[in-house]
């Protein structure tokens, strides 16, 4: 009864988000088009701020197809996390493997390594905090707070209060680095880091250049605690569950980025047109020279696209694909800075990857300098 | 631990895919639809240029950068403005973050085709004194 009961409630909210649309979903978004106050208007508004530009300059056509991806990708996600809980409780092979999978082997060693790059990273990431902080000062009146600085009415920090945002955020990460109260201090600067992202994406556009640092910086306190654990019941190898669901989301990020190109505009978005239209738009010189090739105008952005569905490949088989993905990803964003000139060479993405490298070469020798980092 | 683990493991996972099935960011998580939308070569772009007039009375293009605005994200804010017909505020603010005296501030709305980016159309869209 159980089981029927969870099956019935799987196929529901597959179905259930697609006969919403069919039945009222199409005169909804007409009406919300046409400036027609509907229950769903305020939704609209708080999620999708943008709607009140785009709505003047895109055509209804745009809203119907945006809506419908949401229904689809509502149903889809029912679909997969049903096959999931299916498969789990089926197939008891399954089930282990997903209970294998959720960890990954590392040593204290290697997570000590880890700290010491990850926080030199942030610091890099973070080392204009003030500088951009008290340059975007004199436009604050473009401020549009998102996110937790509207709904707690954070205003945009005075010069002063910058200053001590920075001040506390580098405290943090060198705190971090030589080990000391690492789980509060890696929170600490995490939540430095995101409200001074927090700040910058305020001026109504979004900037996705640190988002996977953002997540890694939200769960390494995890991964620091576990091997707190371990050092204590002193198990110098261990498995961690936390590094491990750093790697999963940083391969759903780039696997979200391939997959969005196909939902939204299909395999049309693998022809030459599609990927020339782009390079016009930037107009970097490589890009207009890669432009005048049909062949180059096909083959780069396929290999972008298997390249970013492809990532998560390297969480199931990393003996054999960890190196191949990692310097493809390298090559995918040096390429992004030459084709388009946007970014630049030390795009932060590439610091990410450091939580697929073994870093116990870095952590072994500092364990040894215990009078200068706590390990 | 494994209590934690799984509430982390599902937490994040639901944030990670909230922004995926709502189609929008969500600040601290984002949607990854960058050069997914098709573009087509026959559609006219847009970009927004601003002028003033400094105290000798030269005319020069407002420089975003100045401000740590980056070019693209100061396209995206004049064209929020633009769409939002707040044109005339935009300029205001702009004048009142110069440090110096200033004048004649103008909105500039340039459309050219994308693969010809010579051919284009220069519209005032509003002068402010």
């Amino acid at each position: 009864m159980k089981r029927s009961l969870q099956i019935a409630f799987f196929i529901i909210g597959v179905l259930l988000p697609l006969l919403f649309y069919e039945l009222w979903g199409k005169e909804l978004v007409i009406a919300i088009f046409e400036g027609k106050g509907t229950v769903f208007s305020g939704f609209v508004n708080a999620i999708y701020p943008r709607f009140a530009v785009e709505k003047n300059r895109l055509p209804l056509d745009f809203f119907m197809h945006k809506s419908f991806q949401i229904i689809l990708r509502c149903s889809l996600l029912f679909l997969l996390a049903g096959l999931f809980f299916y498969s789990q409780k089926k197939y008891s092979r399954f089930s282990t493997l997903t209970a294998n999978f959720s960890s990954v082997k590392t040593s204290v060693h290697a997570v000590i390594g880890l700290r010491i790059v990850f926080f030199l990273l942030l610091l890099v990431a973070g080392k204009d905090i003030y500088d951009d902080l008290r340059a975007l000062l004199p436009m604050e009146d473009f401020f549009r707070p998102i996110s937790f600085l509207k709904v707690l009415h954070i205003p945009f920090p005075s010069k002063r209060e910058s200053f001590i945002l920075y001040g506390i955020f580098f405290f943090a990460c060198f705190m971090g680095i030589f080990g000391i109260r690492p789980v509060a201090f890696s929170t600490l600067a995490a939540v430095c880091f995101i409200l001074y992202q927090a700040y910058l994406n305020s001026f109504e556009k979004m900037d996705h250049g640190f988002a996977p640092l953002i997540y890694a910086a939200l769960l390494f306190p995890f991964v620091l605690f576990e091997k707190y654990k371990a050092k204590k019941k002193n198990t110098p190898i261990f498995y961690s569950w936390s590094l491990r669901l750093i790697q999963i989301v940083i391969a759903l990020v780039y696997f979200q980025a391939g997959i969005e190109k196909l939902l939204i505009s299909g395999f049309h978005w693998v022809s030459a047109e599609t990927f020339r239209s782009y390079i016009y738009l930037h107009n970097a010189p490589v890009g207009l020279w890669v432009a005048s090739s049909d062949f180059l105008s096909f083959l780069l952005p396929l290999c972008g696209l298997v390249f970013q569905l492809s990532f998560p490949l390297l969480l199931f088989y990393p003996k054999l694909l960890k190196l191949p993905i990692l310097l493809t990803g390298v090559l995918f964003h040096l390429g992004t800075v030459l084709l388009f000139g946007i970014s630049h060479f030390f795009n932060p993405w590439l610091f990410t990857y450091i939580f697929f490298i073994d870093l116990s070469l870095i952590g072994k020798p500092i364990s040894s300098l215990s009078t200068y980092f706590k390990t | 631990m494994p209590g934690v683990k799984k509430t982390v493991y599902v937490i994040t996972l639901c944030l990670i895919f909230l922004p995926f099935v709502l189609v929008t960011d969500i600040f601290p998580f984002f949607r990854f639809g960058m050069f997914a939308e098709p573009v087509r070569r026959a559609v006219q772009t847009e970009s927004f240029v601003v002028e003033f007039e400094n105290l000798r009375g030269q005319t020069q293009i407002f420089n975003p950068e100045k401000y740590e605005i980056p070019e693209e994200n100061f396209q995206y804010l004049a064209r929020n403005y633009y769409y939002r017909k707040e044109a005339p505020l935009m300029l205001k603010r702009l004048r009142a973050a110069q440090a110096f005296t200033t004048k004649n501030w103008s909105l500039f709305k340039i459309t050219f085709p994308i693969d010809q980016p010579l051919h284009r159309d220069t519209i005032r869209i509003m002068q402010l004194p």
